[in-house]
């Protein structure tokens, strides 16, 4: 991804529109609500939203194992779950986090060495990686309401 | 710019992925044809020296996979020279203080066990 700044693409002064050749008037920033963006692009986008949102909850992951292991009623706690409803949107998230990472992650690897590097194939595989993270995890977190 | 040069982090960030990839697997083949883990089985695993390292190696893999992570955004987005030297320090600080703390942890485990 490239950000290119020409001088036409801040502010809305008219020089950038006067310097257009024939006068066509071309838009002179990227509008993110009118850009459609390519699906592998929003494979790989998640694939680091969901990275970054794992490394900001990896802090706590010291304070759970030590909890884990210090005593047989913290350790059930644990596994029985979080019982307030806050607890569902971000069993949700984490869960989608996790799972988009780890598809779009073999994803990267498999074309690595080769597999699915086709723009046909890289467009399906996309979004069937998207899919599945989307639908495993409101899955996994009914499931574990469930039982 | 030795350090920025991409080829050994992209390298790092590949291997940690596999290990880590293997180790979500053999979690999962765990949890649906293993044994159920209590507490007890937990707790003699993670003071156990095998399962200690084991848990050390793959702490180390998700920092390093993390910091490779952290940093290709950073490097991409923040183009601010103190800022990202900031953002990069702050992450590489995370990153160390959490691997430090759970090398303790485990090693309190393993220490119990004795």
């Amino acid at each position: 991804m490239s950000h290119s700044h020409t001088p036409g693409d801040r502010g809305d002064a008219s020089p950038a529109r006067a310097r257009a050749p024939l006068g066509v008037s071309r838009p002179r920033f990227l509008s993110l609500a009118a850009i459609r963006f390519p699906v592998g692009a929003i494979a790989s986008i998640g694939h680091r939203l969901s990275g970054l949102l794992m490394v900001a909850i990896l802090p706590l992951l010291p304070a759970l194992l030590a909890s884990s292991l210090r005593s047989e009623r913290e350790y059930q706690a644990l596994l029985e779950g979080w019982a307030s409803p806050w607890a569902l949107p971000v069993e949700f998230l984490v869960l989608w986090a996790f799972l988009h990472h780890l598809l779009a992650g073999i994803r990267h690897l498999l074309m690595d060495v080769g597999i699915g590097a086709g723009l046909a194939s890289a467009r399906i595989s996309a979004r069937i990686v998207i899919a599945a993270a989307f639908i495993a995890a409101l899955a996994l977190t009914s499931w574990s309401r469930w039982t | 710019m030795r350090q920025l040069s991409g080829q050994r982090a992209w390298l790092l960030q590949r291997l940690s992925a596999v290990l880590l990839l293997a180790a979500v697997l053999a979690a999962v083949l765990f949890m649906l044809a293993g044994p159920r883990l209590d507490w007890q089985a937990w707790r003699s695993f993670v003071g156990h020296p095998l399962g200690a390292v084991c848990i050390l190696v793959l702490a180390c893999a998700l920092g390093a996979h993390a910091w490779v992570g952290v940093r290709d955004v950073l490097l991409d987005y923040v183009h601010r020279a103190a800022l990202r030297l900031l953002l990069l320090a702050l992450a590489a600080g995370v990153i160390i203080v959490t691997l430090l703390q759970i090398l303790l942890i485990v090693a309190q485990a393993a220490l119990v066990q004795l």
